[in-house]
């Protein structure tokens, strides 16, 4: 299964999140390993969360007790599996992070000079 | 409708706490490794020894144990003096807010209008509550965090304010720069990664090993 990147826009485009934050997620996930995709592939078209854990933690807790939005959850497993103990500090954190706040500017939603079509495609 | 919002705060923060314990009891208290930090510059060390005196002037040698031991009085009032402090320390010229408030915002700095407000509500909680250090430890690293934001600021805009390099400027300049900044809701990793988060991140983990 392949997700372009005009399919991802447009399933998270009413969410709270800018044109550049999309083009930054698309990337990031893409880029995660192999298993990781997979899991992300399949919620992406099917809603099912990973069930695995990863350092004692699963997609669901993220989300549920951590207030993640589930991109930033698959990020996070993702990142616990190749730097655990850098990731689990920035876990903690998430509480204070997620109800603290830097005021700047975000971008004006604009597409930017970045040609879509070389962003590839989220594959499983 | 006051005392239920305050009754709404006080749930939301006992709950905060309690999934931090969770993780507290699953990782134990976890450091941020050497290998995530930046380079500090010695002006930022110079900084960093003499921060650590004023945590130590403000709350003795024993952190928690002062928090614990101080009412609730005590412990807004010298968070407050620790938090000029430290703004005096870092020559800046920002104003600071101390609030008791609700749980949606510990820590901001904003930056447009050279304001930091911290709301520190988690050092309300009974002393005797089993994650107390976490809510002290955290209280404290936020303003430390949020000052060294400041600070970056005021290099960014001032050549030569803590001796801060012109690429290092540079780098604090873009990350700041409309659209280049990542929420930490957005992409954590990407967060932490960012130059000022970076820095700002290394900087009080620096002042707060061996504090407490």
């Amino acid at each position: 299964m392949k997700i372009t990147f005009e399919k991802f826009r447009s399933a998270f485009d009413n969410e709270d999140y800018t044109y550049s934050e999309l083009v930054h997620l698309f990337k990031a996930l893409k880029s995660m390993d192999n298993e990781s995709r997979k899991s992300f592939v399949k919620w992406f078209f099917t809603g099912e969360l990973p069930d695995n854990q990863v350092e004692g933690i699963s997609a669901e807790y993220l989300i549920n007790n951590l207030n993640c939005k589930p991109l930033n959850a698959f990020i996070i497993l993702d990142w616990l599996k190749s730097e655990p103990e850098t990731a689990k500090y920035f876990v903690m954190k998430l509480p204070i992070l997620f109800n603290s706040q830097e005021n700047f500017a975000v971008d004006n939603n604009n597409s930017g000079e970045e040609n879509e079509s070389d962003f590839g495609e989220i594959t499983d | 409708m006051e005392i239920l919002a305050a009754a709404i705060t006080f749930l939301v923060v006992m709950s905060v706490i309690k999934i931090i314990g969770g993780l507290i009891d699953l990782w134990g208290q976890v450091e941020l490794p050497e290998e995530y930090n930046v380079k500090l510059s010695d002006t930022d060390q110079e900084k960093i020894s003499a921060s650590k005196s004023v945590i130590q002037e403000c709350f003795g040698d024993n952190v928690i144990e002062y928090f614990r031991s101080a009412n609730n009085f005590q412990r807004i009032t010298m968070t407050e003096e620790f938090a000029r402090r430290l703004a005096k320390l870092y020559d800046l010229d920002v104003d600071i807010d101390i609030v008791v408030d609700e749980v949606q915002k510990f820590g901001v700095y904003d930056w447009n209008n050279k304001k930091l407000k911290f709301n520190i509500i988690l050092l309300t909680v009974e002393a005797d509550n089993a994650n107390f250090d976490y809510c002290v430890r955290e209280t404290i690293d936020t303003i430390i965090h949020e000052l060294r934001h400041a600070v970056q600021d005021k290099a960014v805009n001032n050549p030569g304010f803590w001796n801060v390099d012109d690429e290092t400027r540079k780098l604090w300049a873009d990350n700041m720069m409309p659209g280049n900044y990542i929420r930490p809701e957005v992409d954590i990793r990407a967060y932490s990664e960012q130059p000022i988060e970076k820095d700002a991140f290394t900087f009080s983990s620096m002042i707060m090993k061996g504090v407490c």
